[in-house]
């Protein structure tokens, strides 16, 4: 049963009989709901002694009380169909349904209970008085003293002894009668069918004119010679006797049927006797206090007993009952009283008990509702969905603008193959101008053999009276150093044979390094050729010239005649060097042909 | 705790907590996300606008001086083999002079390392000719040589006259020795 209770699905339902209480009703707003039917702004009272009912209202706004709607204990037993609805309008109005009204019904009852006995293993000052009651009102099989316990037709409620006296106990239980269940129960659900709060209270007459006037009777006994006290409330229906101690304490009750209407019973004398007897009070002060004010006891009625008659406060046409501090000491300072301070009845009996209701109502439950606090809770975490669904979509919203804004830069609309392909494209770009720039450097005009067959006529012209007997071009790679990228070059010019004195005169100018750079350029400007340019930092020229006196034999080729004024055997060398950062020095390695670098 | 406030936190709070954690978490991730892919996209969009300003440099500098051309004829060049290339265009060189004009006497592979290439990676191979005849055909032989092979290079010429007749009966003037070597393509690894 605890399982089912607790579970995922019962929660659920609760929750949604939560959501419906607080969309149908006005729990969450009207704090009446939560209030007891004594604390609401409009108190329908009901005094029930025997046959006789006394209604009346009491507005507490406007401080006064006016006469209730007439009924009888057959309208109340057994309401009939719409009773209940124009009886609550009549007191109302037509206000209903607005939220805002709320009615207190609190029924006072002078007979329609009993003093019971509770067993004695929890007649003890060990219990709390509240679990007690608690255990009284569920379970009064297992604490009622007594066989014959009717848990259908009654309720029961717990009634503690607060004063100590010997052989007393220290807790009674009040045996109601469930008589007034139905018009208790319809006035409930009526409230609950109009959003209108009803509250219904039944109570025990006796126990709360107690509560409201044992600072009067104290008051009047304060420096009694007595032992104790015991009041006598007669009203038309029972007689109410209440046993105090010598410190005004509760130490016992009894409830005595009136033999007839007005009457007192039999043998009180000996009663009240009793009573004080069963708590060991033997020389007490008796105080008769008569509640039926309609039918006041004759004089005769009081002969031969042994008490003062006690007067209280009188409003008229309101019982006694139904009054409270407020409304009667205003009128009646003369009977204000201070209770001590040490006097547990009276601040226990102002603080809940004589206000608790006497049915245990299962429609008053207050666990079958939310609390207010839940249901504001309940309407705190509805606004917090309602901003929710405003948040969510602004979220998605905002969400969707970053998005679309996003969507509509250009760059978003660039793909990565796009991105990618254009990177292979310059990868492949700088591949293929790697190999270009490759190629160009080592098919640069760097040695060819045409330019340096038509250097040579350049340099040794026909008419300058040279003969060459021997030539040779070479070009060499040097040695890099370190880390190098490109070899530096050397080109080297021989050339040897026989020259008239003219031709002396010719290489001598010849190996000067000016007239020599100059030929060199002349060459590099009619071949096109960069290589025989000597402008550049980076190149160096050497030229050495070895002549001697050796005159040229005559052969085949040249005749005697001939070769007899070439007086002079020389040899030229022409060293000509290019450093590695000439643009003729040579790639050492070749390109890497995969992409490795990064293209920018 | 009771009942009703056990109810309403757990289906009145929980959900609308869970939804919020879930809506900020959602909204956090997908903003974080698109701030991520706007990074990323930017980075690729700065990166393809360089690419495009590299490939117009690129292709600036490859479109110039018909360099794509000439790569296109070192490639047919690179794809022949350089003797038979040699041999080839040497005889159809030589074939327009008589041979009283010139003669290649000799063709060969010189022994011993390249005095160029030498000290490089690039790869290589060498061939020596000897040329006989005059001076003009043999500088035109040459010209137009080197004209058709551009990946040669000239490595040494030695040059010296010759006296006497040649077996053709004709007076040769001058020999001519040439070591040229030429680029091959470099060796994949």
């Amino acid at each position: 049963m605890s399982q089912a209770l607790n579970s995922p699905l019962s929660l659920f339902r609760t929750y949604r009989n939560a959501i419906l209480e607080s969309k149908k009703t006005s729990r969450s707003s009207n704090s009446n709901w939560f209030r007891s039917a004594a604390e609401l702004p409009v108190q329908w009272h009901l005094s029930i002694d025997g046959d006789t009912i006394i209604s009346a209202v009491w507005r507490k706004k406007e401080g006064k009380w006016v006469g209730g709607p007439p009924l009888t204990l057959e309208q109340l037993v057994s309401p009939k169909d719409g009773f209940i609805g124009e009886t609550i309008k009549a007191i109302l109005g037509e206000t209903i349904g607005s939220g805002k009204e709320a009615l207190g019904v609190i029924l006072h009852l002078h007979n329609h209970f009993q003093i019971a006995e509770i067993r004695s293993e929890f007649s003890n000052e060990d219990e709390s008085s509240e679990i007690l009651d608690q255990l009284v009102r569920l379970s009064p099989e297992t604490s009622i003293a007594g066989n014959h316990i009717d848990s259908q037709d009654f309720s029961y409620s717990l009634l503690p002894y607060w004063g100590s006296c010997p052989a007393g106990r220290t807790a009674v239980a009040i045996k109601t009668s469930n008589v007034f269940t139905a018009i208790t129960d319809q006035l409930t659900i009526w409230g609950e069918n109009h959003n209108t709060p009803v509250k219904v209270l039944v109570t025990s007459a006796p126990l709360q004119i107690l509560s409201n006037f044992l600072s009067t009777t104290l008051k009047d006994t304060e420096n009694s010679p007595n032992d104790g006290r015991i009041l006598v409330l007669r009203s038309l229906s029972t007689t109410f006797i209440v046993v105090l101690n010598e410190e005004g304490e509760l130490c016992s009750t009894r409830l005595v049927i009136n033999p007839a209407k007005a009457a007192l019973p039999q043998n009180l004398n000996q009663l009240i006797v009793n009573c004080g007897a069963a708590v060991n009070i033997q020389n007490a002060e008796i105080s008769l206090i008569d509640l039926a004010s309609q039918a006041p006891l004759s004089r005769e009625a009081l002969d031969g007993l042994d008490f003062k008659l006690r007067a209280l406060p009188v409003k008229a046409g309101i019982p006694l009952e139904f009054l409270n501090e407020s409304n009667i000491f205003s009128e009646h300072p003369e009977f204000r009283a201070d209770i001590p301070a040490e006097n547990r009845t009276f601040s226990e009996l102002r603080a809940s008990w004589a206000d608790r209701n006497l049915y245990t109502l299962a429609c008053q439950d207050p666990t079958q509702h939310p609390s207010q606090r839940a249901l504001q809770l309940l309407n705190f975490s509805q606004l917090i969905r309602k901003v929710l669904t405003m948040v969510i979509p602004a979220a998605i919203g905002w969400c969707s603008m970053a998005a679309i804004e996003y969507s509509q830069e250009d760059y978003s609309k660039i793909s990565k193959g796009t991105v990618d392909s254009t990177s292979n494209k310059v990868k492949a770009l700088s591949l293929e101008k790697k190999e270009i720039i490759y190629w160009e450097s080592l098919t640069d005009s760097r040695s060819e053999g045409w330019i340096a067959l038509s250097a040579l006529l350049d340099l040794f012209p026909e008419d300058q009276g040279v003969v060459l007997t021997g030539f040779s071009v070479s070009y060499y790679g040097l040695a890099p150093e370190k880390r190098a990228k490109r070899l530096p070059m050397e080109q080297k010019w021989r050339a040897k044979g026989h020259a008239t004195l003219k031709g002396i005169q010719y290489l001598v100018g010849l190996s000067s390094k000016s007239t020599l750079s100059r030929s060199f350029e002349r060459i590099s400007d009619w071949s096109d050729s960069p290589l025989y340019s000597v402008s550049e930092g980076s190149r160096d020229l050497r030229v050495t010239l070895d002549q001697r006196q050796d005159v040229m034999s005559s052969n085949s080729i040249v005749s005697g005649a001939v070769a007899r004024h070439f007086l002079k055997g020389f040899e030229i060398e022409i060293d000509r060097s290019f450093s590695d950062v000439d643009q003729i020095a040579l790639v050492i390695s070749p390109p890497k042909m995969k992409p490795e670098e990064d293209p920018k | 705790m009771s009942r009703h406030l056990q109810s309403i936190i757990v289906f009145g709070y929980l959900p609308s907590f869970l939804i919020t954690v879930a809506l900020v978490i959602g909204v956090q991730m997908f903003r974080s996300g698109i701030d991520k892919q706007r990074t990323i996209k930017q980075a690729d969009y700065r990166i393809y606008g360089e690419s495009l300003k590299a490939i117009a440099n690129l292709e600036g500098y490859l479109g110039q001086n018909d360099r794509r051309a000439k790569m296109t004829l070192w490639n047919a060049h690179l794809d022949v083999d350089f003797l038979q290339s040699i041999s080839t265009n040497l005889a159809e060189i030589l074939g327009e002079f008589s041979e009283s004009e010139i003669q290649n006497t000799a063709i060969g592979n010189p022994g011993g390392a390249s005095q160029i290439a030498a000290n490089t990676e690039n790869n290589h191979s060498r061939v020596n000719l000897t040329l006989e005849g005059h001076y003009s055909a043999i500088q035109k032989t040459v010209t137009e040589l080197e004209f058709r092979m551009p990946m040669i290079s000239l490595e040494s010429m030695t040059m010296r006259p010759i006296e006497g007749k040649n077996s053709k009966g004709s007076r040769p003037h001058i020999r001519v020795e040439l070591n040229y070597l030429c680029w091959h393509r470099p060796q994949t690894t």
